[in-house]
């Protein structure tokens, strides 16, 4: 009950969390371009 | 990879189920929201610094970093940067950065709506305050409009460094952490790795100076093509003054203290170090922490004043300081005429008492925050100049501090690290937004 009433926050913050998690590939992209040089 | 793959499913199990509801976010989600992105974000941040193999980071540490990049804080507990793999270097900016954007999101979108220490005078329909002309209305596409700047000034400011001499790995991280106020570099030595590149310093002052102006200034002056809305801004010019001052008082101390001339900064450099610590950016130049005495304790005074409300900066903010000086004149002259209705105003209009009430409530808890944990440090053995100057960097959003703490708070225990990482937050969060949801009333309601 108390965790449907808060819906829009577990909306927010996951929609947050998944396109945070994307930020985390351009590193890796790096880390994997550095090696290769 | 595997932080990448941990994060996203988890953000996808808090969003698939919710994905369907449609409802407005209220005042109580508003504040959840606000506080949660910073928590959540800089706990699961912290998985590529403690996964880093190698490396020996402990999950304390690893929080810490993560905690300070999200904050744009710029305190560090990692040594050896000039060695450590590119990828890691640049994901601590790239925090920074993201931290950058929620900031300016949450300052000219989300906290004048909360009211949090007198936000409400910055909300840009009111028509009470700066924002009194055509913002947009809509707070997504006040969002995006503010985006869309703060990521023109950091292609700026890259291209700025580019230009100046930087390899493009060093401009593109420095860029980004210049632009969201944040103090990560990518050396060690900080700026001082630059000396032999004037411009790189000239670059840099200039965007943490811009990045330190309200970003709605900034739009206003984009739609309207004009400079005329940051000269008639109060707060942008006490910022500009301040600045001023604060350079001025900094160069005259090297007069008075005999400084050795071999080791005479010059103007630029003076200028560089005054806003890079006066914005709560954090870059240290060469031989800062040998310059005398006074001037990094004035300058860590000085970062509490910050940059301006609606900026990437930290610490009370130009204008909040602003409208407290005016309310102490204001108390003068009512002691002269105690039956005058004198008017403390912004940019010429009157600013309610509510909004200068929920100021000086901020302000107090700022302060009470400051020597409680202060006193935390101290208890727990660190010296008095250290223990004040990380709480004050932390709550800033600083970074570096005076003491054991003036370049690197690796020596800090693992309780006092946790002690700054709550401060970081609190000073990120404008300290209610984070207070509120300790309240049994927040959740009772």
């Amino acid at each position: 009950m108390a965790l449907g009433y808060y819906k829009s926050v577990f909306k927010t913050l996951g929609m947050l969390m998944v396109v945070f998690s994307f930020s985390m590939v351009i590193p890796f992209i790096v880390s994997a371009v550095e090696t290769d040089v | 990879m595997a932080s990448f793959f941990f994060t996203l499913i988890i953000g996808l199990l808090l969003w698939v189920p919710s994905r369907s509801d449609s409802s407005d976010i209220r005042l109580h989600e508003g504040f959840l929201i606000v506080a949660l992105f910073w928590v959540i974000l800089a706990l699961f941040g912290s998985i590529p610094f403690f996964m880093l193999p190698d490396s020996n980071i402990s999950l304390t540490d690893a929080v810490f970093e993560s905690t300070s990049g999200l904050t744009t804080t710029g305190a560090t507990i990692l040594t050896g940067l000039d060695d450590l793999p590119k990828g890691l270097l640049f994901y601590r900016s790239q925090l920074q950065w993201l931290g950058g954007l929620g900031i300016i999101v949450l300052a000219v979108a989300i906290m004048p709506l909360l009211g949090v220490g007198g936000m409400q005078l910055y909300r840009a329909e009111s028509g009470t305050g700066i924002q009194d002309s055509k913002f947009t209305p809509r707070q997504t596409e006040t969002a995006k409009s503010l985006a869309r700047i703060y990521l023109a000034l950091t292609f700026l400011c890259m291209l700025g460094y580019l230009s100046a001499g930087m390899s493009f790995f060093d401009a593109i991280c420095h860029a980004m952490t210049t632009t969201a106020i944040g103090g990560f570099s990518t050396h060690d030595a900080s700026f001082a790795f630059f000396e032999g590149m004037p411009g790189v310093y000239l670059i840099s002052s200039l965007f943490m100076f811009l990045a330190g102006i309200n970003f709605t200034l900034h739009f206003f002056a984009w739609k309207s093509k004009s400079l005329l809305g940051f000269l008639k801004d109060s707060e942008f010019k006490a910022y500009l003054l301040l600045l001023i001052l604060v350079t001025c008082i900094a160069s005259l101390s090297f007069v008075f203290n005999d400084f050795s001339e071999t080791n005479q900064p010059g103007l630029s450099q003076i200028i560089f170090q005054v806003i890079s610590i006066g914005t709560t950016t954090g870059y240290t130049s060469s031989g800062y922490f040998l310059w005398p005495a006074f001037i990094p304790f004035l300058l860590i005074v000085y970062s509490f004043i910050g940059g301006c409300v609606g900026s990437t900066g930290g610490g009370l903010k130009v204008g909040r300081c602003l409208m407290m000086l005016k309310q102490v004149f204001k108390e003068l002259k009512q002691l002269i005429h105690p039956s005058a209705e004198i008017p403390v105003k912004m940019n010429a209009k009157s600013v309610d008492e509510k909004v200068l009430n929920s100021v000086w409530g901020f302000v107090s808890a700022y302060l009470i925050i400051l020597v409680v944990f202060s006193m935390v440090l101290m208890w727990s053995g660190l010296d008095q100049v250290s223990s004040f100057s990380a709480i004050a960097a932390s709550l800033n959003n600083l970074g570096p501090g005076l003491g054991d703490v003036s370049s690197n708070y690796a020596s800090l225990s693992d309780f006092n690290k946790w002690v700054c990482v709550l401060a970081m937050v609190l000073g990120r969060l404008e300290i209610f937004a984070l207070l509120v949801l300790l309240t049994p009333t927040f959740w009772r309601d």
